[in-house]
Formats: C-alpha cells, sequence, structure tokens
C-alpha cells in the first residue's frame, strides 16, 4: 500500500506550552484514520502544521513523497479545519468558484459536488443565510471540487443537531467508499468508530498509537456470566487458568481472557463442571473504553 | 497572473464595502472635475475662479490635479483595509492557503489589487488634465502639455506607496478600527517628528534688503513615509501665487528624485513585510 502522508518527529512550541511533542505516524492510501484525542491534545495544531498554516518548531512530514506542504500538494488535498470559512457576502456558487480558481478545478464541478451534499437547490443562496449543518456540509463540497486524494476533516460535527451530524457522516461514508483516503480528527469516539479503520491517538502532544482500530490493544475481550451459583462458577473459571482477572459486577462475573477462547467450550466446559450458566456473553471493549485506559496507562 | 486577477476579481466585485468606496470616490472626482469647469465657484462666501486663477493652465494644472486628486485617495485606502481585515478576521486567509493558494501568491494578487486601483485612479487624473486643460488652459502645445508629466507618474507612485502602507498596516493589525487608530497616530508622530527637527535646524536671518529669508534645511524626518509620500507632489497654490504675480514671479519646478527614491523603497518594504507576517505567523 503507498503511503500518503509520513510525519517524523514533528513539535511545535507555542511560548511555553509544547502544543505537539516529536509526533510519528503514517497514512496509507484508502484508508480511513481518526486522529483522536481530548481537546488540547495538539490535534488542530497537528493539521494546521501539515496544511502549512501553522510553522512547525521541528519535524519533517512529507505528503505524496514530496517534504513539507507546497501548494500543489494542498490542491491534491481537501480540507476543513474548524469552522466552514467562506465570504459571507458572496453565494455558494460563488464561494466555489473562487475555490475552483485556487485549486484550479474545472467550472462544471461545482453542480456536482453540491449535489453529493445535498445543497444543489440553495446554490444561488448567500452563504450568510445557512444554518451551520449547510455551512459544514458546503465545506466539504469545497474541499471534494478538485475529487481529492486525501479528505482532511477538523471535528465536522462540532456543534450540530443530530440530523446534521447523521448527514455528515452518511456524505463521510459515502466519500470513503470511493476510496478516498480519509483523516477525521476528533474528540468523539463513536463517530471514530462508526467511520474509521484506522485510528491515531494524542495526548498531550504525544502519539500513543496508530494502526488498525482492532489492533488498538492487544486484549482479547472479556466474557459476562451469570450463574445460580456465583462463587463455584468464580473458582472454576479461576482453576481453568484461561483468564487474567476476574471481577464481580452486580451479580454478574467478568472474566479477561489471557487468549481467545470459545464462548459455546467455555459453556461446555463449565456444563460438565455441574454449573449451568444462566447467562454467557462474550464482548470487546469498545473503543471508548480501549482509549480511556490507553490514557490510563500514560498518565 | 490572469488566475490571480481572477481570484480577486470574484473576492472583491460584489463586497459592499468596495462598491461604496468606489462609488463615493468616482462621485467626488467627476464632481470635482465638474466643479473646476465652473466659471466662478463659491467657497465661503467667496467667488473663487479657478479657471482664471491659471490653476489650469498647462503645465501646473497637473501638479494642480494630482495634488487635489490625491486628497480623495484615503477611499480607495478604504478599499484595502475592508477587503483585507474582513479576509484576516474571517480566517478566509487561512483558509485560502488550506485551498492551495500559496502565501506568496497571495500577496502578489493583492499587489495586483493595489496597482490596479492606483492606475485606474491615475488614468482618470491623467483624462481629467486632459479635458480641462484642453477645455481652459491658456496654452496647449505639446511641450507645455508634456512638461510636468512626472506629477501624473509622481500620483501613480504616491498612491502605490500609500495603499502599500495601508496593506501592511492592515496585515500587522486586522482590526478595521485599529488599523484607522494607527495610522491616525502615525501621521501625528510624523508631524511632531517633522516640526520638531525642523524648529531644531531652520535658520532664519535677514537679508540685505531687511526681508525676512527661512532656509528651509535637510530634514531627515522628510523621509517618513508619509511625509516622503507627501513630498511627491507638492502643494501647488505657493507656485501658482508666484507666477499669477504682477511682478513677474517665476517657477521652476524640480523633481523630488529623493521622495520617488524612498517611496519605492517604502512600498518594496511594506510588501515584503507583509509577506513576512503572513509566512512567520501561526493561523
Amino acid at each position: 500500500m503507498s503511503v500518503v502522508l509520513e510525519v517524523t518527529n514533528l513539535s511545535k512550541r507555542f511560548g511555553r506550552i509544547q502544543a505537539v511533542n516529536s509526533i510519528s505516524f503514517s497514512v496509507e492510501k484508502g484508508n480511513v484514520y481518526g486522529l483522536l484525542g481530548p481537546n488540547g491534545s495538539g490535534k488542530s495544531t497537528t493539521l494546521g502544521i501539515l496544511l502549512s498554516t501553522i510553522n512547525p518548531t521541528e519535524g519533517n512530514w512529507s505528503w505524496f513523497g514530496n517534504s513539507g506542504t507546497c501548494s500543489d500538494d494542498l490542491k491534491r488535498i481537501g480540507a476543513i479545519i474548524e469552522h466552514p470559512n467562506f465570504y459571507t457576502y458572496l453565494s455558494a456558487e460563488k464561494n466555489l468558484k473562487i475555490v475552483c480558481e485556487i485549486k484550479g478545478a474545472p467550472y462544471s464541478r461545482i453542480d456536482s459536488v453540491l449535489k453529493l451534499v445535498g445543497l444543489y437547490e440553495r446554490k444561488k443562496d448567500r452563504f450568510s443565510s445557512f444554518s451551520l449543518g449547510m455551512k459544514q456540509r458546503l465545506a466539504i463540497a469545497s474541499a471534494m471540487l478538485n475529487n481529492p486524494e486525501v479528505l482532511i476533516l477538523d471535528e465536522p460535527t462540532n456543534g450540530l443537531d443530530p440530523e446534521g451530524i447523521i448527514q455528515i457522516r452518511e456524505i463521510i461514508k459515502t466519500i470513503a467508499s470511493h476510496g478516498t483516503t480519509i483523516l477525521l480528527a476528533s474528540h468523539l469516539l463513536d463517530e471514530v468508530e462508526k467511520v474509521c479503520s484506522h485510528v491515531i491517538i494524542l495526548k498531550k502532544g504525544v502519539s500513543l498509537y496508530c494502526g488498525s482500530v482492532a489492533g488498538i490493544t492487544a486484549k482479547n475481550g472479556y466474557f459476562v456470566l451469570e450463574a445460580i451459583d456465583l462463587k463455584s462458577l468464580r473458582t472454576e473459571l479461576e482453576l481453568s487458568g484461561n483468564f487474567s482477572e476476574i471481577k464481580e459486577v452486580s451479580g454478574k462475573l467478568i472474566a479477561y481472557m489471557k487468549s481467545d477462547i470459545n464462548a459455546s467450550e467455555l459453556n461446555k466446559k463449565m456444563m460438565v463442571k455441574g454449573i449451568h450458566l444462566s447467562h454467557l456473553s462474550k464482548e470487546r471493549e469498545s473503543l471508548e473504553e480501549q482509549f480511556l485506559d490507553l490514557l490510563k496507562q500514560n498518565q | 497572473m490572469k488566475r490571480l486577477i481572477k481570484i480577486e476579481w470574484l473576492k472583491n466585485y460584489s463586497y459592499f464595502p468596495v462598491i461604496l468606496f468606489s462609488g463615493v470616490y468616482f462621485v467626488l472626482v467627476i464632481g470635482f472635475t465638474l466643479l473646476c469647469s465652473l466659471k466662478s465657484i463659491p467657497i465661503l462666501g467667496i467667488a473663487v475662479n479657478i479657471r482664471d486663477q491659471g490653476f489650469l493652465n498647462f503645465p501646473q494644472i497637473w501638479n494642480f490635479l494630482t495634488y487635489i486628486s490625491a486628497l480623495l485617495k484615503i477611499f480607495l485606502g478604504l478599499i484595502i483595509i475592508f477587503t483585507i481585515s474582513n479576509e484576516f478576521t474571517t480566517k478566509m486567509f487561512k483558509q485560502n492557503v488550506i485551498d492551495g493558494l500559496s502565501k506568496k501568491e497571495y500577496i502578489k494578487s493583492k499587489i495586483i489589487t493595489i496597482g490596479f486601483l492606483s492606475l485606474i485612479s491615475t488614468l482618470i487624473v491623467f483624462f481629467m488634465g486632459i479635458i480641462l486643460g484642453y477645455s481652459f488652459s491658456n496654452t496647449t502645445d505639446f511641450s507645455s502639455v508634456s512638461k510636468e508629466f512626472y506629477f501624473v507618474f509622481g500620483y501613480f507612485l504616491k498612491l502605490f506607496t500609500f495603499l502599500s502602507f495601508l496593506f501592511f498596516i492592515t496585515v500587522l493589525i486586522k482590526r478595521v478600527v485599529f488599523v484607522f487608530l494607527s495610522v491616525f497616530i502615525w501621521w501625528i508622530i510624523e508631524i511632531i517628528l517633522l516640526v520638531v527637527e525642523y524648529s531644531s535646524k531652520v535658520i532664519e536671518g535677514i537679508d540685505n534688503q531687511g526681508n525676512r529669508i527661512t532656509e528651509k534645511p535637510f530634514l531627515l524626518t522628510d523621509y517618513l513615509p508619509l511625509n516622503t509620500m507627501s513630498n511627491l507632489i507638492e502643494e501647488p497654490f505657493q507656485r501658482i501665487r508666484l507666477v499669477s504675480q504682477l511682478t513677474g514671479g517665476s517657477f521652476e519646478f524640480t523633481i523630488p528624485y529623493g521622495a520617488i527614491i524612498t517611496s519605492l523603497i517604502y512600498s518594496m518594504l511594506f510588501i515584503l513585510g507583509s509577506y513576512w507576517i503572513v509566512k512567520r505567523k501561526d493561523w
């Protein structure tokens, strides 16, 4: 797979604050990346540097194999940073014309991107008359004008109502399905979980993890079990030696696996020992739990 | 180049302050031209006849028109201040860069706008001069028409330097109100410095006929940005008084090379300074 973006030891210091501290990661073509981190973890600063609006203190990066960010590379990237920025006194169409001129895209693209985000009927209306959700969708339309190879979205659903959030997510999924590489910065974990295949986790300017969502932790998940005789169930589970940790939570046992075990096999084993399970489920930690875990480990 | 012109055009042609200030500017310029062609203009109850005073005679008409028109340059300045300030306060500059307009191209596009406004205004003054001069001047032979053509060039340079100055201040300070305030304060500072230097250097004496004479000393403060711009085109009233005296005074115009060179240097510094700010700052 070809690497679209390679970042090595990138740092940025604003006076006394180290906003980004020697982070490294790479983005491969065709994947949807989530750039995760709490507020103030350096997500926007990192994106700002990669888009040439912020000067880094140290570090290297390359887009499409070219060192740094030149304006020709930017024309192959579509980016939406924070709030949607447009000339408020111009219509959607005229705003997109300016972007077409900057990116070197033909005007004929305007109608098709407006249709993609469902704003075609509003193209003659002034930007200032748009709702926040429409503004955000127009920003996505603008970023898509030049059929970008990479789409960068910084908190695209920030401040939107549930309907707006769903619309944006659908658009992102549509774009991702066409093979566009997406880098989505967010602090909303379920959002990232719903659309991303890979994650980069930042905390206080340090990158904690970069890889697939599935591979974020080595843990194999856990069982939730319930039986009439909870005590002997616990003893049997401990004796089997397959579990690293067993704890009781509101009348149920939670058993963390050392290695992957089949649920029916476990059921059979317990049956043999004369324990009848009234509840058995195998679960994986959600991205949120894994994420919080990772942050805790790196405290 | 063509792309940058197109971008600037799309950005500006329907922006309200641009329409407003260029409209006001045109109305004032045309109104002034019409006023000059009148036989007598009532100013403070006194009928003044610009034509009879000799203001519209070649070659001094160039001095007169460029001097008066330059007073209106603030309206072109307002266009620059409002458009640039708008782009920085609404983060459009940042968005332009993200979309793929390099910082150098951004500065270039603004130089184009500044040059365009200066050029249009210069052309207007040029045609005003031609029309009023050929209608009312006492001589229209080519040598007097072209003799002080410097003023047309000086006018262009004056506008270009002035607009570059406002561009720089706006990029530096961004908010319209603060830009106004700083330009005003800067203007006052230059006046104070000029007065202080002048009064410390001026030599006054009495010549052998008993007349008071004052010799204008060399002033460093003449080379501050606004003073230099104003020295590009000297006020025309003194020379017209001299020429029209019955005693037969004469006036020989000299090109202010010092002011031209410093103005060119300032324009360059303001543009490079703006580029430096845009490049160095984090947006």
